[in-house]
Parts: C-alpha cells; sequence; structure tokens
C-alpha cells in the first residue's frame, strides 16, 4: 500500500494494492414458498428455518453476498414482492434474488426492494429480451443468468429449466456464450447432480462454461469444505456459492449457520 | 439556525432520477438513524440538508434525467455554493465529465472521464467484467475528511473512474487486474464514491455515518 506524501497539502492520496482477485464466498438460499428448504438434486426439500432470521444471521457474519433462489410454483405477485422486501431491508450486503422473474416489470420490482441483482433463468430462454432490456436499464452487474446443469438422456451434461424438470437442447458452453450476449453480467452455474451433495463442484462444467465467457462465473452446488471453494476458483469461477454448507439444521430443527472466515478462504 | 432545536433524526435528500435502485441506499439510511428523503423533482429539493446522488443503471439514461427534468442546473447549484453532496457509484461517475458507456456530459465536477475497463488486464490475462469484489480500504487519517476504521468494501462496476487527470482530487484509488481506478474523488464538498457503502457491511455503515455527520457540520450558512 503506497501513500502519496503531500507535505503541503491537506492529505496524501491513498491506493490500495491488491495483489489478486479476491474471489467472492456466495451464499445460496432456497426457498420454497417463503420457507428455507434444503433440496438434494434439487429434489425433497425439506424444512431449514425462516429466511429473514438467516438474512440476519449471515449480515452478522458479515458474508461476501447472498443469492436467494425460490424454488416454488406461486406466481410473482404482489404478495411474494413483499415478503422479499422484508428480506432485502435486512441486507447491507449485496444481494440477488431469482425465482419466477419473467418480465421486466418483475425485474423493475425486485431492484426496487433494494436487491441490487436479478437472477433469471426460464426466462432467459422464453424471452431473452427481458435481460437485455434489464441489462439496459440497470446495469449488466444487475443481471445474473442462472444456468442449471444436468445430465442427458445420453450421458454428457445439458441445460435444464424449470428448476431442473425440462432439459433443453444446450450444452453448457454454448448456453452460456448465449448468456453473455443477451447482456447478462453474471452466471451461476449450478450442478444438478451435486445439489446438496457436498462432495465438491462439478469442476468440468465450471472450466468449460469458464473458458468461454469473459462475464463472472459463479459456481454453485456440491461445495461442503473450504477445499472445495478453492477448487472452484482454480477452475475458474469468480466466486463460489453454498448452500448446504453454510445452513444446516440441528437435532431440534435449529438453524445452524456456519461462514468461514475471510483468512479461511483468501490464505 | 436555531440551536436549541429539539434532537432530531437527521435528514440526508436522496435525489432519484429514476435511474435504478435506491431501495437499498434507503434501508442503509434508516439503518444508520438518518431520515432519508427522497426527492423526485429537482424544485421539492429543500437545500437545507446534506445530498445523495446514488445510482445504479446506465450513464446516458441518468443524464438523460438530468437534463429532462432539470437536475442539472439545480445540482449545479449546489455545487457553486459548494454543497456537501455524496455520489455513490454511478452518481459518482456522473459527477465527471463523459463516460466511454454512453453519450451526453456529465456533471463536469471532477475533471475526469469514466472509462470501460479493457478485456484485457494489464498482466495480459483477460478481465472479467463486471469487476465485482470486495476490498480492502483503510484511507489513514486525514485522507478522508472524516475517519472511519480500516475494513472492506464491495465494487460492483463495469466502468471507471479515470485517476490520472483528477490528481489531488482522487483521494483513494484502488486496482483491478491492474488497471488502477479512482474509488473516492473529492472537489470540495462534492465527494464521489465508486464502491457500494450502502452494500458494505459495517465498513459502509460507518462510511455513511462518517459522511453524515461531516456534512451536517460542512452544510453552507444561507
Amino acid at each position: 500500500m503506497g501513500v502519496g506524501g503531500d507535505p503541503g497539502g491537506v492529505s496524501g492520496r491513498y491506493f490500495q494494492r491488491v495483489a489478486g482477485p479476491m474471489p467472492r464466498v456466495i451464499v445460496a438460499l432456497t426457498m420454497q414458498d417463503g420457507r428455507l428448504v434444503r433440496t438434494r438434486r434439487f429434489k425433497k426439500p425439506s424444512y431449514v428455518g425462516d429466511p429473514i432470521n438467516a438474512v440476519k444471521v449471515f449480515n452478522d457474519k458479515g458474508v461476501d453476498e447472498l443469492v436467494l433462489l425460490e424454488i416454488g410454483d406461486k406466481p410473482f405477485d404482489e404478495s411474494r414482492i413483499q415478503f422479499i422486501r422484508s428480506i432485502a431491508s435486512e441486507a447491507f450486503m449485496p444481494i440477488a434474488y431469482g425465482g419466477g422473474v419473467r418480465t421486466i416489470e418483475h425485474v423493475r420490482a425486485v431492484i426496487r426492494c433494494g436487491f441490487e441483482k436479478v437472477v433469471m433463468n426460464t426466462a432467459l430462454h422464453r424471452t431473452p429480451q427481458v435481460a437485455a432490456e434489464a441489462a439496459r436499464e440497470f446495469g449488466a452487474q444487475a443481471v445474473v443468468a442462472s444456468m442449471e446443469v444436468g445430465s442427458g438422456l445420453f450421458g454428457g451434461a445439458k441445460v435444464m429449466t424449470e428448476c431442473g424438470r425440462t432439459a433443453t437442447k444446450w450444452k453448457p458452453a454454448e448456453w452460456a456464450a448465449k448468456c453473455e450476449q443477451y447482456g447478462c453480467g453474471e452466471l451461476l452455474v449450478t450442478s444438478i447432480d451435486r445439489d446438496g451433495s457436498m462432495e465438491g463442484y462439478d469442476l468440468e462444467v465450471i472450466r468449460a462454461v469458464a473458458g468461454v465467457v469473459t462475464i463472472p462465473v459463479i459456481a454453485l452446488g456440491g461445495a461442503g469444505t473450504i477445499a472445495h471453494l478453492r477448487a472452484g476458483i482454480d477452475a475458474g469461477a469468480s466466486a463460489v456459492a453454498a448452500g448446504s454448507m453454510f445452513v444446516y439444521y440441528g437435532p431440534h430443527r435449529a438453524v445452524l449457520i456456519s461462514y468461514p472466515g475471510a483468512g479461511e478462504i483468501h490464505a | 439556525m436555531t440551536t436549541n432545536a429539539a434532537p432530531t433524526r437527521q435528514i440526508v435528500e436522496v435525489v432519484d432520477l429514476d435511474t435504478g435502485n435506491i431501495g437499498s441506499v434507503l434501508n442503509m439510511l434508516v439503518r444508520i438513524g438518518c431520515t432519508p428523503r427522497v426527492v423526485k423533482r429537482p424544485d421539492e429539493l429543500h437545500r437545507r440538508h446534506p445530498v445523495l446522488l446514488p445510482g445504479v443503471g446506465h450513464f446516458s439514461k441518468a443524464v438523460d434525467s438530468l437534463e429532462r427534468s432539470a437536475w442539472r442546473p439545480a445540482l449545479d447549484g449546489l455545487r457553486e455554493r459548494d454543497w456537501p453532496v455524496l455520489g455513490i457509484c454511478l452518481g459518482a461517475q456522473l459527477m465527471c465529465d463523459s463516460s466511454e458507456e454512453g453519450d451526453g456530459r456529465g456533471l463536469g465536477w471532477m475533471p475526469t472521464t469514466v472509462r470501460r475497463f479493457p478485456s484485457v488486464g494489464v498482466d495480459g490475462k483477460p478481465l472479467r467484467v463486471p469487476h465485482m469484489e470486495w476490498q480492502p480500504f483503510a484511507p489513514p487519517d486525514g485522507c478522508l475528511p472524516f475517519a472511519m476504521p480500516p475494513g472492506r468494501v464491495y465494487f460492483a462496476h463495469s466502468y471507471f473512474i479515470d485517476p490520472n487527470p483528477l490528481g489531488d482530487a482522487s483521494l483513494c484509488e484502488s486496482e483491478f487486474c491492474g488497471i488502477r481506478f479512482t474509488s473516492v474523488a473529492r472537489r470540495g464538498r462534492a465527494i464521489g464514491a465508486q464502491f457500494h457503502p450502502e452494500k458494505s457491511h459495517r465498513y459502509g455503515m460507518a462510511f455513511l455515518t462518517g459522511w453524515m455527520q461531516w456534512a451536517l457540520a460542512e452544510i453552507p450558512a444561507a
């Protein structure tokens, strides 16, 4: 760190030297109709706790970033907006919301609540112009493409939509390039097979995707240890996300929350 | 100004250019004990309180709002009186002359250009833009006009304030893959912060609280 001396002036200029990129460690919370749940391979949602309380705890822990993903079937309506607004008002860190965002009005509603990022998945397949419009209006940094990767019928990774229920023809790398073209500023890559496993990311997919796009890539699905997070970064991710690793429940169904200190990850 | 007024929550006037997300700024101001007053039209500006110019969105769109709703003369009027104004992210970039993001003239308070991060860093490696990162932030005493503890702050931007033409107006600088950019610019009582204090936990709270207290003490007499 170099501080330029300026004996005659009121102050010196301050330069923060940064040795290298500092990957973000993101907490990904899955909700079903407003209840915090944990899933395995996108199935068997089990109740974990109250999202507002969890956000408060993560806020106190000083997490880098939060991603909230709603997997319930209910429509994106006024009651959902009110609910996610109450969550955003507790979050003094970057926070993203995804789930049921289909139109530019939905995007505006989410942003107005106090989220600075909107996550889109199914909408990118049906109406990609919504992403482009959102990026023009709020900047690319506000639009996150979520790509859920599963196994195709004959093996090989395939992009899925609608919370893993519907397969598309896209290979992850091809679809990633599309998302960047649409104007998305970030790419959340989730492995469906690894979801909830805590056995590590699908590094092959992360590598393939990070190799074709120039926007930041977030790895999600499978992280259970600090070593897994590091491996995701080594594979090319700019940020690493996890749910189960940070949120789980104990014998009394209390939400236990753990989040590593910055030193543990950036070491 | 009366000195024996009952203590009230301090008011901050938040300029709403209708370009993006002011929700998170309002949340944070309430959290630090302020009462944000959202100002949608320049003729509604009280000119009695510190002014915050937030902004998430596109430079050209914000410039359009400056022109269309006569915000430009109102804000320039504040600058002429050396009013305490804090610009955040796009708000800070708007204080500059122009931006590579799009057409239109900025406010021109900070004599520099807003540039796009190149696709390759000085190390020859590709840059992943937008730059989204928490970085250490620990300006020494006397650098900022108010004190704050060392900590870290959150950046999310594809464009950066070029520090070179700014000279001493570039108070704090940081880097992204070797590309040096201004993180805090200052001209008189106008301050622009590239990072998001409203999204930087307790460090952002400390920054905004420090600015608020300083700004209140610095409001020019009528």
